[in-house]
Parts: C-alpha cells; structure tokens; sequence
C-alpha cells in the first residue's frame, strides 16, 4: 500500500510538504470518522462476545486490524 | 492498489467496470485470506498449540504486548515483513483482472508489506488456536476490513483530482492508527483471556 504514496510522491513533488485543500480535508474527516464508527462497533462486539464466552470475539478485531492498513497506502 | 480501485480511478472505465473490479478484488482476496488462515491453523494443529492453555495465552499476550510497544514507540523497532509491495504494473492488464491478481496477491498476507505489527499478533493468535474454522474466519475478517476502504471508496472519495494525493494523506493518519492498531491487539488479548480461561 505504501507504494501507491511512492507513486503519488513521485507524480506530484509538491505533494508532500501542500497543505491539504479543503477537499482532501473532506477525506481525511469522512476516513476518521468511518475509523471511530468502526472502533465503537469492534468494541461492543468484541465485548458482547467476549461476555458470552464465545471465541468469535476475536473477529471484530481483526476487521478492525484490516481496516487500519488504510494508513499504510 | 487501492487508489487504482476507488470510482475516481475507474471512473474512466464506467460504474459497472469499478462494481466488477471491487467485487473481484475483495472476492479473490478473501478467497487467499481464508486459505492463509486455514493454514496457520493447521501449522498449530499439527504442533499442538492451544488457546485454552495458559501457555497458548502467554504466547498470545507476549505477541500483543510486542505490537502494542512497536507501535506506540512510533514504529522504532523493526517489523519483520516482505518489503515487497503488489505490482501496479498489472493495471495494464486491466480490470478485473489486476483487480484478481492484487486481491491475490494481497489476501495472501505474507506476500507484502504487512504495515502494522497487529499483523503478527493475528497470525500468532490463527496458528494458536489450531481451530480452522476460527482462523480462516479470523483472516476472512481481517481481509475484509482490508478492503472495506475500497467498497467505500464513493463516500471517501469524491473528486478523480483527489486521486494522487490521497494515499499521502491517509499516510498521515498513520500515527493515530498505530494506537489504535495497539488497541486492536491488546483488545483481542483481553477477550481470549475472558473466553479462554474463565
């Protein structure tokens, strides 16, 4: 996934050191907020999960986990 | 690869072409993740490891702990991983067949860069449980929140001129989500050890 930011910085210079545009901003906000939405619904599931002594409650957080490697494009 | 599938980068190619493309990508993933962890899992059937023992759980929390430092020292100590990332070069085989070939090749989990030391703990806990089922579901789960951004890439993303900076801006949030990717770990820990060993 980093390679598509190697990409990007090699296709666009400025890049790296631009102040998002109010666009960008928009992104980041929706990704952040998709990221809390998915961390409240991992933390309930995992925690009803867990109460019922059921080994699933380990999948939510391995959504969570797969999610995450957003960060990492 | 996953800029190339949000709709901005298919959008050339029309709607339907970036419904076959996302849906081939997350299948064919999936189809590599499970097998992944059903593997894993075998490896810890036929070693006799076990998530009910409390040496199982040890191992498992030790390989949490190991994440949560790593990533919470702001990645300092080293991840051992691939350095491999999947080729961008198959986009010129065009979709959905790069789409295939990236959900292959990026299901397959230890073929490219893993990002996080979470990743480790994931396999740890897949090769402990010795439960195929459970592992296969654990790396069916983990994949498909791999490539939930890209089922959401038409909320995320809604302008083609986003496209080349978007994946250092999501870099940015790397930080942020290195805590979180502690917290997935130690979490997880936390609700084997209630399961397991109550």
């Amino acid at each position: 996934m980093r390679q598509d930011a190697a990409h990007a910085r090699a296709a666009v210079p400025s890049a790296p050191g631009a102040v998002p545009d109010a666009a960008l901003a928009r992104v980041l906000r929706r990704t952040l907020r998709a990221t809390w939405a998915i961390l409240a619904a991992v933390v309930i599931a995992t925690a009803g999960l867990a109460a019922g002594a059921s080994a699933l409650a380990v999948i939510p957080p391995a959504f969570l986990l797969g999610w995450l490697n957003l960060a990492g494009l | 690869m996953l800029t190339a599938l949000t709709p901005p980068g298919t959008a050339a190619q029309g709607r339907r072409v970036w419904l076959v493309s996302v849906t081939a990508y997350t299948v064919s993933g999936l189809a590599a993740s499970v097998a992944v962890g059903a593997v894993l899992a075998l490896i810890g059937r036929l070693s006799s490891a076990s998530l009910s023992s409390s040496a199982g759980l040890a191992i498992a929390g030790a390989l949490a702990g190991l994440a949560a430092a790593r990533e919470l020292s702001g990645g300092r100590l080293p991840l051992l991983q691939p350095r491999r990332m999947s080729s961008r070069a198959w986009a010129r085989l065009g979709q959905p067949r790069a789409a295939i070939l990236w959900g292959l090749d990026i299901g397959s989990f230890f073929t490219t860069r893993l990002t996080f030391a979470g990743a480790w703990w994931l396999a740890g806990v897949a090769v402990l449980s010795a439960d195929i089922g459970l592992a296969a579901s654990l790396f069916g789960a983990y994949w498909l929140g791999r490539a939930a951004p890209v089922w959401l890439g038409p909320w995320l993303v809604t302008s083609a001129t986003l496209t080349p900076r978007l994946a250092i801006a999501w870099s940015g949030l790397e930080p942020r989500f290195r805590f979180v990717n502690a917290g997935a770990a130690l979490g997880g820990t936390a609700a084997l050890l209630i399961v397991f060993s109550g």
